[in-house]
């Protein structure tokens, strides 16, 4: 079988970002970046399947042609070939999705394997995009997949508000990695060395003839509000008395 | 830390799959180095060592000298981004009257002279860019396993495609990495060779050696 997992560039989470001043973004210089957590955790699964049986696993990613890191850093987990679409401008999550369907109609995986979503934006949409567009079948926030024997059906367990929901997919589908599904494996050093000279097709996103016309705009980025300093108070007549007429909580 | 004593902490000696009778400095699961992960390696500098690991498409290659010494007897012999040097030693030990490995990477160099010396057999060893000088002298050019990453793979094979148009044997070992196009080369010889870092031989692949053509250089 083929699995197609995505790896996004992201922003190193543990780095706090700053705002430009001008609020048109956030200010990337000097800033360290890292494969999406999340992706991170889908490319594991893709391994882990591959592990119990034959399949090629495909690392796709969208951005600069820095983000060959983040694809190498799949290709050393243990995946088979990369592809990235080289692109600077900013993309929704609408035009990731297009770009994804186009890859996915060439490469045609039996199983799309995504981060429930990226620690950048957050904006959990792409894979539901991309499902629709296809017309597969999704699940969304997978703690624990289960393949059938022959491969043509997965059990999920989603984490869903209220408990966890079992469902069960027909192949090809769309499925999400949530935190809890595993703990990816790092990378050694023979695994690093191979995914040096694995194959890796570098595709410039204006020759895909996709639409990638933002259906989102960003107009403005601010940090969140400092919190206000609190107060001490002598005794509890004035606890009182502030909670009663400050705060007005009582 | 002084290179040699780099190299010879972190490898050990090993024969390749394919060409047994040459030893070579290798990293293997016996090495701590192994199990190293991306921050051990930059905390030793060693980002890539790639002069560390005999890769397919050099097998191949020097397993076609070592079987053709007549092919290589009495030339001099250049051996581009030569790594640990593998097809090197090979042209060396069948016959070759003088063998220049070069590699970027000044541990590469180090590491192939290391091993020339194991096998007997003497290397002139170089840390430059082999693409940013002329060899007037060399008869013959060996490209063990390069072509692997697409805007490199251009530029060499540029660069070879010149050397075979001033008359030199460009001779290619390519496991089917997919830069190498077919059409610029003549296929000599095909072999089954471990699958990269994989020394055991559990999964073989194939791979190619090749003669590029001397006229029309590939564009």
């Amino acid at each position: 079988m083929k699995i197609l997992v995505t790896a996004k560039r992201v922003t190193d989470p543990d780095v706090k970002i700053k705002v430009k001043p001008d609020g048109s973004g956030v200010i990337t210089e000097g800033v360290d970046y890292k494969v999406n957590p999340f992706d991170e955790i889908a490319i594991e699964e893709a391994i882990r399947i591959k592990e119990k049986g034959q399949a090629e696993i495909v690392v796709v990613s969208i951005g600069p042609s820095e983000a060959t890191k983040e694809i190498r850093n799949g290709l050393a987990m243990g995946a088979d070939r990369g592809i990235l679409v080289v692109a600077s401008e900013v993309l929704d999550s609408f035009a990731v999705a297009r770009i994804l369907h186009k890859i996915v109609s060439e490469e045609k995986p039996d199983l799309i394997l995504m981060g429930k979503q990226a620690v950048d934006g957050d904006n959990n949409q792409a894979a539901q995009i991309l499902a629709e567009l296809l017309g597969w079948p999704q699940a969304c926030f997978a703690s624990k997949i289960t393949l059938s024997d022959d491969r043509k059906k997965a059990k999920v367990v989603r984490e869903a508000d209220g408990g966890l929901d079992h469902v069960e997919l027909d192949l090809p589908a769309i499925i999400t990695a949530e935190l809890r599904l595993n703990e990816p494996r790092y990378a050694s050093l023979p695994g690093i060395m191979k995914a040096k000279k694995k194959p890796l097709k570098e595709i410039p996103l204006a020759s895909m003839g996709v639409d990638t016309k933002p259906k989102v705009v960003w107009h403005k980025f601010s940090e969140p509000a400092s919190r206000k300093a609190g107060i001490k108070v002598p005794d509890v007549p004035t606890l009182v008395q502030k909670l009663r007429n400050e705060a007005k909580v009582l | 830390m002084d290179a040699i004593q780099l190299i010879l902490e972190n490898t050990v000696l090993a024969r390749p799959f394919l060409c047994p009778e040459i030893r070579l400095h290798l990293i293997t699961e016996a090495c701590p180095l192994w199990r190293a992960r991306e921050p051990d390696l930059q905390r030793l500098g060693l980002a890539d060592p790639f002069w560390g690991f005999c890769w397919a498409g050099g097998q191949a290659l020097a397993r076609y000298l070592l079987d053709r010494p007549h092919q290589i007897r009495g030339r001099t012999v250049l051996d581009v981004g030569c790594g640990g040097g593998v097809e090197a030693i090979a042209a060396a030990r069948a016959g070759a009257s003088r063998v220049i490995a070069v590699d970027t990477d000044p541990l590469a160099a180090e590491t192939a002279r290391l091993n020339a010396a194991e096998n007997g057999v003497v290397l002139e060893t170089l840390a430059v860019d082999p693409l940013e000088r002329p060899w007037p002298d060399v008869e013959v050019v060996l490209v063990g396993d390069l072509f692997y990453e697409e805007a490199f793979a251009r530029r060499l094979l540029g660069w070879l495609g010149e050397q075979a148009g001033q008359g030199k044997e460009v001779l290619v070992g390519d496991p089917d990495r997919g830069h190498f196009p077919g059409a610029a080369g003549e296929l000599l010889a095909e072999y089954r060779v471990p699958a990269d870092v994989d020394l055991g031989g559990s999964h073989l692949r194939r791979a190619g050696v090749y003669r590029m053509a001397r006229s029309n250089p590939p564009g």
